[in-house]
């Protein structure tokens, strides 16, 4: 037990480092894919964080959008502090969320999967067709980034890639936590009972409908979150940023990683992001990325329906298996 | 419960069904296959709105509400074919069963985080898989259990909801006499406890052993009602279950 625990103090704190040292180990480029990285880490997790009572969006990047376009006009318009506007976008990403939620969720499953489509569709055209506000198909531009710091010696410019990182990193990691202790609760596994059998649920008691909201709401919010980590790092949003073709991303790296652990989502949007960003930039295929993502998902539905996640066990077990390193 | 009606369609499932449960006692509900059963107990618990009919229960009108809310009045069923989360835990199904007990919300799911389940919850949770038999398996996944662990499983689900009144659909089908019998033991005890018991069954035997007073439906209407002897001596009952068992042949 005591060995176990200090493995896993081992690992964290080896994590931490890695995570804190990885920047420097980058060329600027590098970086700023990594602060993507970083924000897609948060959308594919709150993407999962709805999936648990089974139900799939197609609708989840425009609540990112949301929460982007939301955070950009409170700072931009309102002269919020772009933290304070970020909290903000998250909060509305949560209020449409909220209010969708009474269409959508007179439907499951398939319906569900095309109405949020709908509802997003209709999401981006009030954004192009609305100059005012949301600049329309041009979207916004000049979005404030984050204050300077400059207290004495600590001075901090979040236009650069590697400060920006470090403040992503920051939020996200408090956002998984926050994610983490809310699936682990009584709400987790009410989520889970909602997933496996509606019905056996609501004859105990669960407001089924209630349930699939919260998911739903928090989900967004936290999309709406990674929306606001975007805008204000890159300055410019429009309503493309926010389509079909990259929800079609999020979809992949949540089935490429799978969804039945905390971690398989990472696990699938830092291999793809390392495949798309290092083997196909390499190689000059980066028209090609829809092409590609397509077929990797076609792979691992028909070969690897599970994910990625679903290899860490087999691939544990097996060093366990070779002599040496077997403890029991 | 009164004039209790549903419709699918043109086809009159429940027309004018009126019966009443006394709290405390095991009341059998029996009749030929299709005769309403189930459909009585879908629009009882809120699965189905009723066409028309009311429900009350005690004193307090329900016709209608979801199912989640006639479960918070106390009013738990369990389903005829094994209902189970078939990817969860054992404990996981039977904590799910105890959602009315907690106070849910964001705030305390945030402090609670992974040890959420009070100590008292968890010991419930033991005491309920023991009364079942199903200590062993606590930590088995429901789906890996054999089929009469998962129909006890079922119960349990229920039991854990702490009902004053459980609506069993058939919780003997399929079952050997021997599980049958255990079975039996179970829900008297169940009635011991003080939990009023609607029981639809086709184990005659099992019916008229446990059952206080037994009602008889077909083509949705009542057809008789009395204690197990009278019920047994009926002749419009002996000629439904003669009439439907030579439809069937
Ligand atoms: N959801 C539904 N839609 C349409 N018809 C239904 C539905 N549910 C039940 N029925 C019909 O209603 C009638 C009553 O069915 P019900 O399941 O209540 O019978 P039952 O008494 O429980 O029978 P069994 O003993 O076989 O379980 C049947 O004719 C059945 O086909
Ligand atoms: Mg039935």
């Amino acid at each position: 037990m005591a060995e176990r625990r200090t493995l896993g103090a081992a690992f964290a704190l080896s994590l931490v480092v890695a995570l804190a040292a990885l920047p420097h180990l980058l060329t600027y480029s590098q970086q700023e894919i990594l602060v993507f990285l970083v924000i897609n880490v948060l959308l594919v997790m709150s993407y999962r964080f709805l999936a648990l009572t089974g139900e799939w969006s197609l609708g989840h990047v425009v609540m990112m959008g949301v929460g982007a376009y939301a955070s950009a006009l409170a700072a931009k318009r309102l002269g919020f502090p772009v933290p304070i506007a970020m909290l903000a976008g998250a909060a509305v990403s949560a209020a449409v969320a909220w209010v969708l939620s009474f269409p959508l969720f007179r439907m499951k499953g398939f319906y569900f999967l095309i109405g949020s489509f709908a509802a997003g569709e209709v999401i981006r055209l009030l954004w192009k067709r609305f100059r005012d506000p949301f600049g329309g198909p041009k979207g916004l531009k000049r979005i404030p980034e984050i204050a300077d710091i400059e207290w004495g010696v600590l001075q901090v410019d979040f236009f650069n890639p590697v400060a920006y990182y470090y403040f992503c990193l920051a939020v996200v990691s408090l956002s998984l936590w926050l994610l983490w202790r809310l699936e682990r609760s009584s709400i987790g596994l009410t989520f889970h009972a909602v997933h496996w059998h509606d019905g056996l649920a609501a004859s105990v008691g669960v407001d089924t409908r209630r349930y699939r909201t919260l998911a739903l709401v928090v989900a967004s919010a936290f999309a709406g979150l990674s929306g606001a980590l975007f805008a204000h790092y890159v300055g410019a949003i429009n309503p493309t940023r926010f389509n079909i073709e990259e929800m079609v991303y999020v979809l992949t790296w949540a089935i490429v990683g799978g969804t039945a652990t905390f971690y398989g989502p990472i696990l699938g949007v830092v291999m793809l992001t390392v495949l798309n960003e290092v083997v196909l930039r390499k190689m000059g295929l980066e028209q090609a990325r829809p092409l590609v993502y397509g077929a990797i998902l076609i792979a691992f539905v028909m070969f690897l329906p599970r994910g990625l996640e679903s290899v860490v066990p087999r691939l544990a077990r097996l060093r366990l298996r070779r002599p040496g390193s077997a403890r029991a | 419960m009164e004039g209790l009606v549903k419709r699918f369609g043109g086809l009159v499932a429940v027309d004018g069904l009126d019966l009443s449960v006394r709290r405390g006692e095991i009341r059998g509900l029996i009749g030929p296959n299709g005769a309403g059963k189930t459909t009585t107990f879908n629009v009882i618990s809120g699965f189905f709105a009723p066409s028309s009919g009311r429900i009350v229960y005690r004193a307090r009108d329900v016709t209608g509400l979801a199912m989640h809310r006639v479960a918070a009045e106390g009013l738990v069923r369990t389903f005829q074919h094994s209902t189970l989360f078939l990817e969860m835990r054992v404990r996981d199904n039977v904590l799910v069963g105890r959602h009315l007990q907690h106070r849910r919300d964001l705030f305390t799911a945030l402090r609670q985080g992974g040890a959420w389940s009070a100590a008292e919850d968890r010991e419930r949770v033991e005491e309920i898989l023991a009364f079942f038999g199903l200590a062993a398996y606590g930590d088995a996944l429901a789906a890996e259990l054999p089929y009469g662990a998962q129909r006890a499983l079922g119960m349990a689900v229920a039991l854990a909801a702490e009902p004053d009144m459980m609506l069993l659909d058939e919780p003997f089908a399929g079952m050997n006499p021997e599980e049958t019998r255990r079975m039996m033991e179970l829900v008297a005890a169940l009635r011991a406890r003080g939990i009023t018991i609607l029981l639809v069954e086709h184990d005659m035997q099992a019916v008229m052993g446990l059952c206080d007073a037994i009602s008889v439906m077909n083509f949705g209407r009542l057809l008789a009602e009395g204690s197990p002897a009278e019920i047994r001596r009926d002749p419009k009952v002996v000629e439904a279950y003669l009439g439907s068992s030579h439809h069937a042949a």
